[in-house]
């Protein structure tokens, strides 16, 4: 088989000749990705040439003394094959996934890694944050990573009508990028948004889920051999006998703020009560100042304050009891770290008719090139057993795959169904009318500042908005009322007073009068935030079992009253303290955010042109509505 | 029958070299063919940049100018978020996912990599008039001998300085100098707490400051010709002259200022804890409306500053790249710049607005603004930038939060990461 003078197999030569045009149409297609890359076109011009002049040149078949097909000076087929070598080895990377190679590694650096633009929940931009590291870490060849991750945000129901829209305008803006992906527990909202007529959905895929469970320290049960029995083989409803009869205080988040927090709320809801219970939760969390937010949030606090005394126990989904008791780092107000000292660690209880949530992967049609495959690549990693191994570590259940126990969770379990659309809107109406009312009052800032223009608009007249879009959601069970800070020489002024919503007022609703008012207010003068805060303690008065009170400041700069905020005073009147800062204000300052903290409430900066969308984003939450 | 065989073996040989000689031809050689073109060809552009942080919206203004100007070519801006990293990517994932957009506000640090991956195309300089630009942040769009960008504004570190309670000083010593005379009679100002604070929380930010702190202590940049041209030594004690003192040291940087972006550090000068810091031309207007407003004076940086500032460039997918860099070119006039500044508080790239009497008269501090971005030195050149940077910042901000030496391959890792 050997030719003589090659010494080359007659069929391992037309192989690598056909490899190396393979090859060489390989480079020419990269061309299109990555641009311009002449030294890939130089080299690999000279070994196809090479190829076809040893293939043209090539004596005729028999003894190998015929005459050449075309008269060429002879180039040795040791030569030809060691080009075509290096050709297919050079190519290989491209040829197997992606975009690095080792020759134009060694020579040139690594190529553009593709970006994957990530959009997530709150609650889940930690465990995605994760799974993205690990990915990218799975996508290294030759030391470059060909994928570059980056990770977004923005509660589920205000993502669905940004992408519903396309992510136009000031979407991007205010959210970021324009995703390529969007990992959500919003089920059905992700549902629907591929229902849109706009179809802006390319694929949807399940790829993880979480059990909704109760969960009281292990030392509950361990103690309690015959309690065992729970574990796995009770219902909600005799687990909530359970609660009652052994005096355990349940938390759970809020449902508006958290997927897992909605499904727990229909399955405690199975026995009726609604308003009890919502008013035992309420008194529970105010009684230890845990926030009004998502689990992330509430764990959080769990994992730095949990209460002495009673047995707690929490309605949440597995993924968060995992994260709680691996110490992991919760969101990024909440660093790693073990339960408390003295053995904390949640036990999970699987109800047998629970719910789960469910985690999905939407793709889009606007997503092309190098992003789309990057995002398809994800999604099947995802679904495969590196990804499968991935999710568990970020405590999620992969659609395949079979769990360890540990931490607190079952191995395998039964999988539960999950709340259609319309359970969950049945879910999150009975909420909003068991729920505690809420008695708000809003104080806007009107200083000086507050007339700087980020764009068309003052920051005042963006928080005006903000203010406007707000009242609009305010139901007619609760009281708002609408301070503005300062008035003239006054360091306050009363716009509307604390009352329900639609309350006439001389022919004029309160919610109108408030609007109507705000619209004449000229930002100008300092800024008395203490002396406000604390007219606006004494207005509100405490919060009780059937009521939330709350202040909402609205502010751009400094307090020129004062050197810090009334936080033992709010928190001791039992009034939540809000803060929206932006400008020279902002949550870094120690103020804000311990004063805030301190009275189970929360500070949030914003970007001055996004002043109003997040004054309206954390009055929604307080509400319980979409946002 | 043979020698027609090779004939035709021959032909076809030839023509397997022309599609070759083809392919390779078009793809890299660049379209010059627009250049007899006269008029701007019509259809819609559109321009991605940043969030606009001027006063009043002043982006928006110009595009609306341009739009009434060419209604064949009407103008959009697709804004996106205002942290650079957030807007690079983005911009990265538009020209990958072939998004509709024609022009790219990019950071000037980007350049390269744009210009390097093939993401952004050459500007046509024969079309072009650059004599009015300033000569550094003009040279900021060259990338290979070609210029992909031209300047819509420029930047460098300014100093700015309460002041009732210090003097300009020229260098950090002068500076360290004044903040220990200053603690000795603190009585004077009960409330400040340090003398300087930069940007040092771990981002983009903190990699200009240390590059500027590594310029000013070896006295040259501290990249050059693709390789870090400073010692380990060099690069240790500029981190050092970054990291807040201990208890019983001077107090020469604030400690809260290494969780400080640009928003930090003014509200921290704003509220009076500190005597001096570094910060960005934009800061001024937000100093110079503050109520009640700190008397401040603005000087060069000690040791000179790196140069910022946001360039456009016409996408490499651009369908109409003529008129883009026809857009590009009214954006960047005189006049156009002159009514960022005035109007915006933006840096402007060209030398001219800096004369001009009525904005001197707006912005005492544009001599001074001048004079640092004159004297500022380039970030590094190169298409790897981002991931140096992201090395540089993770490392010295490891060193400030933990009050830990540089590891001792530091300069490797860098230089590693220059070449990706």
């Amino acid at each position: 088989m050997t030719r003589r003078g090659g010494r080359v197999p007659e069929l391992v030569f037309w192989a690598v000749v056909i490899a190396s045009v393979i090859a060489f149409g390989a480079k020419l297609i990269r061309l299109g990705e990555r641009g311009a890359d002449i030294a890939d076109v130089i080299a690999m011009m000279f070994t196809i040439l090479a190829c076809l002049w040893a293939v043209l040149g090539r004596r005729s078949a028999g003894d190998g003394h015929g005459r050449r097909l075309i008269p060429l000076p002879s180039v040795p087929r040791r030569v030809v094959v060691l080009l075509a070598a290096i050709a297919v080895t050079s190519s290989a990377g491209w040829l197997g996934r992606g975009a690095a190679d080792p020759t134009t590694t060694a020579v040139k650096g690594c190529p553009a890694a593709a970006v994957l633009r990530v959009l997530t929940g709150p609650e889940q931009v930690r465990p995605t944050r994760e799974l993205l590291a690990a990915y990218r870490g799975a996508t290294v060849e030759h030391g470059c990573a060909l994928v570059e991750p980056f990770v977004l945000t923005a509660p589920a129901s205000e993502a669905r009508s940004a992408l519903a829209t396309g992510w136009t305008g000031s979407v991007r803006t205010r959210f970021g990028p324009l995703p390529d992906l969007w990992l959500t527990d919003a089920a059905n909202l992700a549902a629907e948004l591929a229902a849109t007529p706009a179809e802006r959905v390319r694929a949807i895929d399940d790829i993880a889920w979480s059990p909704v469970l109760m969960a009281p320290p292990t030392a509950a049960i361990a103690e309690r051999p015959e309690l065992g029995w729970y574990r796995a083989t009770t219902t909600w409803a005799e687990l909530d006998d359970l609660r009652r009869t052994e005096g355990w205080t349940l938390l759970r988040a809020s449902p508006a703020a958290s997927a897992g927090a909605l499904a727990a709320t229909a399955s405690l809801y199975t026995n009726g009560g609604d308003r009890a219970l919502e008013h035992a939760i309420g008194a529970a969390l105010d009684a230890a100042g845990y926030p009004l937010g998502d689990e992330t949030e509430l764990l959080c606090h769990h994992r730095r304050h949990s209460p002495d005394g009673p047995v707690t126990a929490l309605a949440v989904t597995e993924q968060a009891m995992l994260r709680f008791n691996r110490g992991d780092v919760l969101n990024e107000r909440c660093g790693a770290g073990p339960p408390r000292a003295g053995g904390d660690e949640l036990l999970g209880l699987y109800p047998t008719d629970g719910v789960a949530v469910t985690h999905r992967a939407v793709r889009f049609h606007w997503t092309h090139g190098r992003p789309r495959s990057a995002a398809d690549d994800f999604v099947a990693w995802l679904r495969g057993p590196d990804g499968a191994a991935e999710l568990w570590n970020v405590g999620l259940r992969p659609e395949h795959g079979r769990p360890e126990a540990g931490n607190g969770a079952l191995g395998p379990v039964p999988r539960p169904g999950r709340l259609d659309a319309a359970a969950e809107r049945e879910t999150e109406q009975r909420y909003r009318l068991a729920r505690r009312t809420l008695r708000v009052l809003i104080a806007v800032d009107a200083s000086g500042s507050m007339a700087a223009r980020p764009g068309p608009s003052s920051r005042f007249q963006l928080a005006a908005q903000g203010v406007s879009r707000a009242l609009a959601q305010v139901t007619a069970r609760d009281e708002v009322g609408l301070w503005v800070f300062p008035a003239g020489p006054a360091p306050y002024r009363e716009l509307a007073g604390l009352g329900r919503p639609d309350e006439d007022l001389g022919g004029v609703t309160r919610r109108d009068l408030a609007v109507r008012e705000l619209a004449g207010v000229t930002p100008a003068g300092q800024t008395p935030l203490v002396t406000t805060v604390e007219a606006g303690l004494t207005a509100l008065g405490p919060g009780d079992e059937t009521q939330v009170s709350a202040m909402v400041v609205l502010t751009d700069g400094r307090a020129t009253d004062g050197v810090a905020l009334p936080a033992d005073r709010a928190a001791a009147a039992g009034v939540r303290l809000f803060v929206v800062a932006a400008g020279e204000a902002s949550c870094a300052d120690a103020a804000l955010r311990d004063a805030t903290t301190a009275t189970g409430g929360v500070c949030v900066d914003a970007d001055p042109a996004g002043l109003g969308t997040t004054l309206t984003t954390l009055l929604a939450n307080l509400w319980g509505e979409d946002g | 029958m043979r020698a027609g065989l090779r004939r035709g073996l021959a032909t076809g040989l030839a023509g397997v070299l022309g599609v070759i000689a083809g392919v390779v031809g078009t793809t890299v050689v660049h379209d010059d063919t627009r250049r007899a073109e006269v008029g701007l060809p019509a259809g819609e552009l559109v321009l991605m940049s940043g969030e606009d942080e001027t006063d009043g919206g002043q982006h928006q203004v110009l595009i609306d100018q341009w739009n009434q100007l060419h209604p064949g070519n009407p103008a959009r801006i697709v804004s996106l978020d205002s942290n650079a990293t957030a807007a690079r990517l983005d911009m990265v994932g538009a020209v990958q996912s072939h998004e509709r957009v024609d022009v790219l506000n990019l950071d000037i640090a980007a350049i390269a990599e744009f210009a390097h991956h093939g993401w952004i195309r050459p500007l046509d300089e024969s079309r072009l008039d650059t004599s009015g630009f300033l000569e550094k942040p003009l040279a900021s769009g060259r990338y290979d001998n070609r210029l992909w960008a031209l300047p819509f504004n420029t930047d460098a570190g300014l100093l700015f300085r309460r002041s009732d309670l210090v003097e300009p000083a020229r260098s950090w010593a002068e500076l360290e100098s004044q903040v220990e005379r200053f603690f000795a009679d603190q009585g004077r100002a009960p409330g400040v707490e340090a003398g300087y604070a930069g940007q040092l929380d771990e981002y983009e930010g903190l990699t200009v400051n240390v590059l500027e702190a590594v310029q000013d202590v070896a006295d040259r940049p501290m990249v050059q010709d693709g390789r870090v041209a400073v010692t380990a030594d060099d690069l240790a004690r500029a981190v050092d002259r970054l990291r807040p003192a201990g208890p019983d040291g001077v107090p020469v940087v604030l400690p809260d200022a290494i969780d400080f972006d640009e928003g930090g550090t003014t509200r921290a000068f704003l509220t009076g804890r500190v005597l001096t810091m570094r910060n960005w031309p934009i800061a001024y207007r937000e100093l110079d409306n503050a109520v009640p407003r700190p008397e401040f004076e603005v000087d060069p940086l000690p040791g000179g500053s790196v140069l910022g500032g946001q360039s456009l460039a016409v996408t490499a997918h651009s369908e109409n790249p003529v008129a883009a860099q026809a857009l590009i070119e009214f954006l960047t006039d005189s006049r156009s710049q002159q009514l960022l500044f005035q109007r915006g508080g933006f840096a402007p790239s060209r030398t001219v607005v800096y004369h001009d009497a009525e904005v001197r008269g707006l912005y005492p501090y544009a001599e001074a603004l001048l004079e640092a971005v004159n004297s500022a030195q380039p970030r590094p050149v190169t298409h790897c930038y981002w991931g140096f940077s992201r090395e540089l910042a993770a490392m010295a901000s490891r060193a400030l939060t933990d009050g830990t030496p540089l590891p001792d391959d530091a300069v490797d890792r860098l230089d590693a990461a220059l070449r990706c």
